[in-house]
């Protein structure tokens, strides 16, 4: 059988848009996976290692995947990659990060015919099909819900899992992230003064820290540079170390 | 679980992260490089795929991830050379489920959202602004266009033009007959095209 010729190849106006979409689609996607994959390259294997404690392949892979996973969460907005390193073997962790997870639970397509049909149920129950309405979609904020604080973290239920907290930490984090962005130094840090009211020993600390840092160097804290050194020392290796440099000053700094 | 001061040597496994004592990296399994192979190879495809069928791009990442959660899933069901099949699948139900929640989430529409985003980029400087600005200006416009596909169309006709796959492979690749690819992507360049002639039509009739 003869393709038709691509309309792409042609000279009007539609092939001048997909021309161009092309273009800038691979870019983006480049870019994308750079930021996304070439960050989580050297993310530590916590959440690997962790999974592999748990002792199942499923588990390994997740929390392998976790690690790449959440490291998308900021990069968006200041290019802070969020690493979470506790998958521990639950896949619910990886799920409960992501927006569009309830994307799972209806199959409205055929998978295409070489994957097999026969998947078992519980490959597509996901962990935000057990949380109450309110945490199943954890909606982007609306423009104008944009700048308040989180809400509050759900109620630890028996079963109000580790991906439910871990999902309100993303939020939590995500205001002092936007925040921040906007260029807000100050409500950046209320924001992370009320997730570490909330999160005492929350998974996203590190990260915390990094925001705390980067609001108080944009406020023009002097105390921005002293977190800085000492989070580099203890964290030279971290993908963070690259951000943090240039607040530490110009000391030697690994 | 923070642990500022956990600090070692080496490389991939280096445990900078949240949680402390796990200072040994694994090697990793089977099933890991599997996924990260997969993932590596294929990321590209499925961030294009899910932009193209119709994922506005601020939520691209978010979406491209749910795919690969879901391979991570499953990846024992997957045969070896059907994972760019499984991938693509995957992608549009996910992109399906993704612009069902933006519509719920906005009365807005999506292609008017992606107008609207092309039209309020910031006037950035440099050299390749304009260019870039008109590259997203054109894709705002091609967004309207193909919203205006069913997606299982939508899909023949992103594959083969901007993909570039040939008719045989996007049927190998969904899992269709041969002449429901061929057919479908018949009904794609209708679509688009009388869609195309409509939108400038419009805008022509709006800037008079």
């Amino acid at each position: 059988m003869t393709d038709p010729e691509r309309l792409v190849d042609g000279d009007d106006l539609g092939a001048e848009l997909l021309r161009s979409a092309r273009t800038l689609d691979d870019k983006r996607a480049r870019e994308r996976k750079a930021a996304l994959i070439g960050a989580a390259a050297t993310l530590g294997a916590v959440a690997a290692t962790k999974a592999a404690s748990a002792g199942t392949t499923k588990s390994v892979l997740q929390g392998a995947f976790a690690k790449w996973l959440v490291i998308t969460i900021g990069a968006s907005a200041i290019g802070i990659g969020i690493a979470v390193g506790a998958a521990e073997g639950g896949g619910e962790v990886a799920v409960g990060a992501n927006r569009f997870a309830p994307a799972l639970l209806p199959r409205p397509f055929e998978v295409p015919a070489e994957s097999p049909a026969k998947t078992p149920p519980e490959a597509e129950t996901i962990a935000e099909a057990k949380r109450p309405p309110s945490e199943i979609a954890p909606a982007e904020p609306s423009p104008s819900s944009r700048g308040k604080r989180a809400p509050a973290a759900p109620a630890p239920s028996a079963s109000t899992d580790r991906a439910a907290r871990l999902a309100a930490e993303l939020r939590a984090l995500r205001v002092a992230r936007e925040a921040l962005a906007s260029g807000d130094g100050p409500r950046a840090l209320v924001a992370l003064d009320d997730y570490a009211a909330r999160f005492p020993r929350g998974h996203l600390a590190l990260e915390a820290e990094v925001l705390r840092i980067e609001a108080l160097s944009r406020a023009g804290d002097a105390s921005a540079a002293d977190r800085a050194r000492r989070f580099l020392e203890a964290h030279p290796q971290s993908p963070y170390a690259e951000r943090l440099r240039p607040l530490a000053g110009s000391t030697s700094i690994p | 679980m923070t642990t500022v001061g956990t600090t070692q040597d080496g490389g991939e496994g280096v445990d900078w992260s949240l949680s402390s004592p796990l200072s040994v990296a694994p090697a990793p399994g089977e099933a890991t490089a599997r996924f990260r192979a997969i993932r590596d190879e294929h990321f590209e495809f499925v961030w294009r795929s899910v932009r193209r069928l119709g994922v506005p791009d601020a939520d691209v990442d978010d979406a491209a991830q749910q795919v690969f959660i879901v391979l991570s899933r499953r990846l024992d069901e997957i045969a070896a050379g059907s994972e760019r099949a499984f991938l693509f699948g995957t992608a549009m139900r996910v992109a399906m489920q993704v612009r069902r929640t933006m519509r719920r989430r906005s009365e807005v529409s999506l292609s008017e959202d992606a107008a609207a985003a092309g039209q309020l980029e910031p006037p950035d400087t440099g050299p390749d602004a304009e260019e870039l600005l008109a590259q997203r200006r054109a894709r705002a416009m091609l967004d309207e266009v193909l919203e205006t596909l069913p997606l299982d169309v939508r899909a023949v006709f992103v594959l083969f033009e901007l993909e570039e796959m040939r008719v045989p492979e996007i049927a190998s690749l969904l899992g269709i007959p041969l002449g429901t690819a061929a057919s479908r992507l018949r009904r794609g360049r209708e679509l688009f095209q009388a869609e195309l002639s409509r939108l400038s039509a419009r805008k022509k009739r709006s800037i008079r």
